[in-house]
């Protein structure tokens, strides 16, 4: 069985990018009752905007309806719902009982539950499935053997986070933020308290000034092969607020691993690594997967890695007469740079940067102002939302 | 309003009874984490036994997650007492639910999860699973904790409204992974060590923090306190718990009379420190920059 391939995406721009890049679905959070609804960029129109282009492409799209609402903060649900399914979405994704139970009474929404309620077993699954939650997004405290024989007594469709940042606690239950920050972390505002840090104290004596608890990141490529083996319907990548260079290279680098694995044509782990190490990123482990993760799982120092690839610019178009592709430019670059052509429709290619020229034809010599549109020759054929980026420096 | 209190050992039951413990929570030896005292199941079939012949009500700490390789344990378990008449089981998963319900005894559940029963919209679907209460969120204001009180409700409400309260649960075992990443040994005593973080931007407080094999705790550093509350707790409340987590023996007593006589300084004279009313009066922020 082909698992779905689950993106998340911040904005319009990076669902089309994450579907275009390879993801079957993608999963946003709206400007209300989602954990992302303080940075969310999807009001009702944007969402139905972004549900048609899913559609255009024969894909899906998933809104978050993750919090876990107080009294004040449930007041436009029914109303809200019934703008979600008029839009077309294709499923919420639920933590509240009583959100679940508005939707079911008002709307046709198909409905999964959220990785906030902490889902660890087939019985609990088999609970909520019973309630009418078609899919059961797992606690992301599982291994490999404990997803397997979840899968094995029920039909539910399980979700699985495949890769990006992690609660250390369990999701849903910490309230650490709350406690120390005031902000309420299953309301979104979680001020991420567990990735400070702190003195450790024993019998009020000190016994170290650099006690972490913040783990790494997820990253399970060699796990993706057992779990699609396993039958687990829909493998999660993690990360909303993440950037479009991020998304497009960690989702295409699955969807090859998922096809490759699916057509028998498996390459090297390393060659997977490789591309996920060009996009922004965290010191990264498999969590739970291999067993509960020990101090190798944990940051104690270095918090992130140096992308081996800089984003320079996302292509807008291509004018393949006069073989110049007009630019938003993101990172700087300059005239005698070599640029890698990032596709999401084959494999990448590498252009010399011969020429450089702003809107109005004023030639350049380097690119220097982030989301300014300039003009570039670039030889070979190009596409919108073809991603341009260059060795680090 | 009955008074939920943790009983440590047999010899306790009369001194905890004549407190004015009105519950007594039994914590397990399998499937309580953090635990103060645990009992085997044949112990607290025992135990139950004698509280009943006080005419007290026993209650059993089931405050794990559940993974599919602990449900044949949590359900072995639940058989086992399903003869000994506890009271009420106070479960921390949901996956208690049909696990009680296979045994046709879902209506002793209380559903304590921690936080999670943040609205009282919710209670109408807990009604309709015919469980026995819920225990509400320890992170809701009082004028939040009112609303539930307004609400027409045929499931008991309970609150646990005293000692430290847990703030964080991790299935990893931080302080293990620490002292490994040090290169030194675990204390050979930690399991009766105080553990306590401290924050850099918060020299104050200190957060205790525990480890066992479910993984680790952390609570706030503040003790709560809610005897400014105890008149409408008491006629609204259920369930009233207090926490005996690293508390004294001596403290918890006092405590319980305190609560019970509604005579807070019985408790304060001696234990005047420490103390606070955590989120009853202080709100949290639903996203950042919201207020």
């Amino acid at each position: 069985m082909k698992p779905e391939l689950l993106a998340p995406a911040g904005d319009l721009e990076k669902v089309r990018i994450a579907l275009l890049y390879g993801a079957d679905a993608v999963y946003i959070g709206g400007d209300r009752f989602s954990l992302r609804a303080r940075a969310s960029k999807f009001d009702l129109k944007t969402i139905g905007e972004a549900c048609d282009l899913a559609h255009k492409l024969d894909k899906k799209l998933y809104v978050a309806l993750n919090i876990i609402p107080h009294n004040e903060d449930l007041s436009g649900l029914d109303e809200y719902l019934q703008q979600l399914e008029k839009r077309k979405v294709d499923a919420i994704i639920v933590s509240d009982p009583y959100v679940i139970e508005r939707a079911k009474a008002l709307t046709s929404l198909t409905l999964h539950l959220s990785t906030q309620m902490s889902s660890a077993n087939s019985l609990i699954v088999n609970f909520w499935h019973g309630r009418g939650l078609q899919r059961v997004v797992l606690a992301r405290e599982l291994t490999l053997k404990e997803i397997a024989k979840i899968r094995q007594k029920t039909t539910a469709e399980l979700e699985v986070f495949i890769h990006g940042g992690m609660c250390v606690a369990y999701s849903g239950r910490c309230t650490l933020s709350n406690a120390m920050s005031l902000r309420d972390a299953n309301r979104g505002g979680c001020a991420h308290s567990c990735r400070w840090e702190y003195e450790l104290f024993a019998n009020k004596t000190m016994l170290g000034a650099d006690f972490q608890m913040a783990s790494k990141d997820l990253s399970t490529l060699q796990y993706v092969p057992e779990l699609i083996a396993i039958g687990v319907d829909s493998l999660k990548i993690e990360g909303r607020m993440k950037s479009v260079h991020y998304i497009a290279s960690v989702v295409k680098t699955y969807r090859r691993l998922i096809d490759d694995c699916l057509d028998g044509k498996l390459e090297p782990m390393a060659i997977y690594e490789a591309e996920l190490t060009k996009a922004e990123n965290r010191e990264s482990g498999p969590g739970f997967l291999a067993g509960v993760p020990l101090e190798e799982q944990q940051i104690y120092a270095e918090k992130s890695a140096v992308p081996t690839k800089e984003f320079c610019g996302i292509v807008l178009a291509y004018d393949a007469s006069k073989q110049k592709a007009t630019v938003e430019q993101r990172n700087f670059f300059a005239v005698g740079d070599t640029l890698e052509v990032f596709r999401f429709d084959g494999p990448s290619f590498t252009v010399p940067i011969t020429g450089i020229r702003d809107e109005n034809g004023v030639e350049l010599d380097a690119a220097r102002h982030p989301l300014q549109t300039i003009v570039i020759d670039i030889p070979k054929p190009m596409k919108p939302y073809y991603l341009l980026r260059r060795q680090s420096q | 309003m009955r008074l939920v209190a943790t009983l440590k050992n047999r010899e306790e039951i009369s001194k905890l009874a004549r407190l004015g413990t009105d519950v007594f929570l039994l914590e397990t030896d399998g499937l309580t984490r953090d635990r103060t005292a645990p009992f085997s199941p044949g112990e607290i079939i025992h135990l139950a036994r004698m509280v009943h012949l006080r005419r007290k009500k026993v209650y059993v700490l089931l405050n794990t997650i559940l993974h599919e390789d602990d449900l044949e344990k949590a359900s072995l378990f639940l058989e086992t007492l399903a003869k000994a008449k506890i009271d009420g089981f106070v479960c921390y998963d949901l996956t208690y639910f049909p696990l009680l319900q296979a045994l046709h005894l879902e209506n002793k559940l209380i559903y304590q999860p921690g936080t999670y029963n943040t609205n009282p919209y919710d209670l109408s679907i807990y009604q309709s699973l015919n469980i026995k209460g819920i225990t509400l969120a320890r992170e809701l204001t009082i004028a939040e904790i009112r609303d539930f009180f307004t609400t027409k409700q045929l499931l008991e409400i309970s609150f646990s409204g005293h000692g430290y309260q847990e703030m964080f649960h991790s299935g990893r075992r931080l302080l293990t992974a620490y002292f490994a990443h040090k290169g030194i040994k675990m204390p050979s005593d930690a399991a009766k060590t105080d553990f306590s973080l401290r924050e850099k931007q918060r020299q104050t407080e200190f957060y205790p923090l525990s480890e066992d094999r479910f993984g680790t705790q952390i609570y706030r550093s503040g003790k709560l306190q809610s005897f400014a509350y105890l008149e409408e707790f008491d006629l609204h409340l259920a369930d009233f718990f207090l926490e005996r987590r690293l508390l004294s023996d001596q403290e918890y007593y006092a405590a319980i009379s305190a609560y019970s006589k509604k005579r807070p300084e019985l408790l304060f004279k001696q234990y005047p420190n420490g103390y606070d009313e955590g989120f009853f009066q202080t709100p949290t922020e639903r996203i950042k920059g919201d207020f």
